[in-house]
């Protein structure tokens, strides 16, 4: 009794679903060839026009990234996003040292969340509106492929000086160390480490016990023995 | 005397390639004196290269660092773009190593040549490097060849001729 009752309910489920589906499929087909006449199209349309195609195409998950581009850059919805994410992040980056890495952003704001969540590649698109709008929180991209959020007044640079103190002070330094004694992930320190580096304050001593960065003395040497 | 090495020795950074130029630059020159330095306390005149890399000039003990193979490469890149090395085969794997340049060497020789009064008259190679006479001198016992070369430099502005005595090989100096 109870079992063909489940067993009917399930296979309604499905079926539905299998409805649900062709359903989208239409929307999809439709919105393709939507994009098609709007790019034959092109200059008789104003903003606002694609700026709603756009946001059909964000609800309904199809990604056309071509399309998109070629009519503006991303959609309004990535403009409130970057504006909700200047406030929500201000505090937390003052806090942790102004720069978060971007996995790190992404667990927060859903985190915070709770129901709602953000997709990686809108937290990514987000964050790359925050420039253009000039929010006091800029995405930076370093050469080692990371991405990090950080406050424009606490950018890489700033932090170089007391980096560099950093590993004066303790004669020398690991990222782990530098990490632990700041507050910061490793990621960020040994990126904070490599930009010190990068200007030749600091040197590097690379063993199999790991990568060591040591006051650069050689500089120093320079003027004490010449 | 025992050597004296430089602080650099010590420092462990120094036994890594440094990925900053700037930085690379100044440890590629503290390398370079280092190696001139040692080969001078030592009397080296030629190297091999893979040799080399076993001795206590590369490799630090006391820190148990070593200066990898592709940084013993950059320094001597680097001593050959400041001419201080030159290579023997094709293969870079032995070199001269000149703590003095073959034209320095000709003046040192000459002016002690000149200082001595033996203008005009004919020396041996080996007394040169070998005798008693210059015992005191920075180029006694110096290598035949980086000798030659030496020579070679004043005979091409005219201040000596080499000339082949029998068998032994002697040098005759002018004004």
């Amino acid at each position: 009794e109870q079992n063909t009752r489940t067993q009917e309910n399930i296979s309604q489920a499905f079926e539905d679903l299998g409805k649900l589906m062709e359903m989208a499929k239409d929307m999809v087909s439709i919105s393709k060839s939507i994009s098609e006449k709007l790019r034959l199209k092109q200059g008789e349309i104003t903003d606002d026009e694609t700026v709603q195609f756009k946001s059909y195409l964000l609800s309904l998950g199809v990604s056309d990234p071509v399309t998109k581009s070629a009519f503006g850059s991303g959609a309004q919805y990535y403009e409130k996003l970057a504006n909700e994410l200047a406030t929500i992040l201000e505090k937390p980056l003052k806090e942790c040292g102004g720069m978060m890495a971007l996995p790190d952003v992404y667990c927060r704001v859903n985190r915070a969340r709770g129901l709602e969540l953000l997709s990686p590649e809108d937290l990514l698109n987000g964050c790359a509106m925050l420039v253009k709008l000039n929010l006091p929180i800029t995405l930076h991209h370093f050469d080692s492929g990371v991405l990090v959020v950080q406050l424009k007044s606490m950018s890489v640079e700033t932090t170089i000086e007391p980096t560099a103190k950093f590993v004066t002070d303790s004669d020398s330094a690991t990222a782990q160390e530098l990490a632990q004694t700041a507050g910061i992930s490793v990621v960020l320190a040994k990126e904070r480490l490599l930009a010190t580096e990068e200007v030749g304050q600091i040197c590097r001593d690379d063993t199999i016990e790991g990568l060591r960065f040591y006051p650069n003395k050689f500089a120093e040497a320079q003027t004490a023995a010449s | 005397m025992s050597f004296q090495w430089p602080w650099q020795y010590d420092f462990p950074p120094f036994f890594t390639l440094q990925p900053t130029l700037i930085t690379r630059e100044k440890q590629l020159e503290a390398w370079a004196s280092l190696v001139i330095d040692y080969c001078q306390h030592d009397k080296i005149y030629t190297i091999d290269v893979v040799d080399i890399q076993q001795t206590e000039l590369f490799h630090n003990i006391k820190l148990n660092r070593r200066l990898p193979s592709e940084g013993v490469r950059a320094v001597f890149d680097y001593l050959e773009q400041k001419k201080h090395v030159e290579w023997l085969d094709k293969q870079k794997t032995r070199c001269h190593i000149y703590w003095r340049t073959p034209e320095e060497w000709a003046k040192l020789i000459y002016d002690w040549v000149v200082s001595n009064g033996l203008l005009n008259t004919v020396c041996t190679l080996y007394e040169l490097t070998q005798g008693d006479d210059t015992e005191g001198e920075s180029f006694h016992g110096l290598d035949k060849e980086v000798l030659l070369k030496a020579l070679r430099h004043l005979q091409s502005q005219r201040r000596a001729e080499i000339i082949n005595v029998g068998d032994n090989e002697g040098v005759k100096f002018f004004q």
